[in-house]
């Protein structure tokens, strides 16, 4: 390919990216061109399929968070009274973390993380912080949730930078509604 | 699979975005939810996302396209499998996805299929499967085939937790429960483009190797 094809391509998929993403000045495509064409294989290639059979259970990479926001959910896990009630002495190991960011704004509140403990434990009916994202206001309301889980080793934790823990939610095992909590759903389901 | 064989083809089809589009490989190595249409070789395309509506931006996508169902495959066949594989549940909302099978682009709502209707207390799976804007793509290669994104639906009527996630963890299942029915399934086939770092936007927790399973679905 040569010097200038290699630059008449550059501009042309630069500026499908500007239309079709809607940067603005640029205008529209009346239809627009693959942004980024790139070949997929149509099938399996049967000479090479075995490899493929079993799962590779890799975990994706956290995003890079902020040093600030990361030493700030240490600091907060490690004086919440909620997790100190829900794992008591059992060791939390941070698998993964990443930024916890507003849907609409991008603005970053915090991390989730993902925390294991080293085997499944049941989790008697207590007050759990429950993240819960209002989209109107674009943040989250915390909740005190009667509940209780069993089978569970794995959680996502929420944690503000300012405001500290605000939703502890198990990934795997099984919650039960302890009771007493109010239906608050008015959104339409997914 | 080793590491090795898996980082492969990632390098490969970076390379050919580098030769396809120079300007672009920046963004698409650094940035999230970079929507863009992925071609099959044989004259048709697809976008690696679906879309809140229809419009291609990158704050309108909803999941990536994490699974290729092929060789006799058409959205109303694909689900009629999958529901005996425990994803029987209808859903409310639709989200679009966008091909080209050689006639021009071409939006496709669809609700998708899960595994329990409004889940309380669990998780359940929810995919939705795309052609363009019937039962299916064709080409030679594949013969006839549909795209799904994959996610799963936390807590969605209760007062709590709600969220959605485990777009990964529904792409395995679904490859594990085809291929118990006897469709062979090939996890991470291809890359898609549609890394997503772990992370959240809201209660919507993205986690994406960026890699399609492929799933035959012969008669």
């Amino acid at each position: 390919v040569s010097l200038l094809s290699r630059c008449l391509v550059a501009v042309g998929a630069s500026a499908v990216v500007a239309g079709t993403l809607g940067i603005p000045g640029l205008g529209q495509a009346e239809e627009e061109l693959p942004v980024q064409e790139m070949s997929a294989p149509a099938a399996v290639d049967p000479a090479n399929a075995d490899q493929y059979l079993e799962n590779d259970t890799t975990l994706v990479a956290g995003a890079p968070v902020d040093s600030a926001m990361s030493a700030a959910a240490d600091a907060h896990m490690a004086s919440d009274v909620f997790i100190k009630n829900i794992f008591g002495s059992r060791r939390l190991t941070v698998r993964r973390e990443g930024p916890w960011k507003t849907q609409l704004t991008g603005v970053q509140l915090g991390v989730i993380r993902e925390v294991t403990v080293a085997a499944p434990f049941n989790v008697p009916t207590q007050l759990w912080p429950s993240m819960r994202w209002d989209k109107t206001s674009d943040t989250f309301i915390k909740l005190l949730l009667n509940k209780s889980a069993s089978g569970v080793s794995t959680f996502y934790i929420f944690i503000d930078a300012a405001a500290g823990v605000i939703g502890i939610a198990p990934v795997d095992g099984t919650e039960y509604d302890g009771g007493g909590n109010l239906t608050l759903d008015t959104e339409p389901v997914d | 699979m080793t590491p090795t064989s898996r980082i492969l083809p990632g390098i490969a089809a970076i390379i050919a975005m580098a030769l396809l589009a120079p300007v672009s490989v920046a963004a698409a190595a650094t940035a999230n939810r970079y929507p863009y249409a992925i071609r099959t070789g044989y004259g048709d395309y697809f976008y690696n996302y679906d879309f809140g509506s229809t419009e291609v931006k990158r704050d309108n996508v909803d999941w990536g396209i994490s699974l290729y169902f092929y060789n006799g495959a058409s959205k109303d066949r694909v689900k009629g499998i999958l529901e005996g594989a425990g994803y029987g549940s209808g859903s409310f909302t639709g989200k679009y996805g966008r091909a080209n099978d050689g006639e021009g682009y071409r939006w496709d709502r669809d609700t998708g299929k899960k595994g329990h209707f409004c889940p309380r207390n669990r998780a359940t799976g929810h995919y939705r499967t795309y052609a363009d804007g019937d039962q299916f793509l064709y080409n030679m290669g594949s013969g006839s085939f549909v795209v799904a994104s994959t996610h799963m639906d936390v807590n969605e009527c209760f007062s709590g937790d709600k969220m959605t996630r485990g777009s990964e963890a529904v792409e395995d299942r679904i490859v594990e429960r085809m291929a118990a029915m006897g469709y062979p399934g090939y996890h991470d086939y291809a890359s898609f483009g549609n890394y997503e770092y772990f992370r959240a936007e809201g209660n919507h927790v993205w986690d994406s190797n960026g890699f399609a399973s492929y799933i035959d679905v012969h008669y």
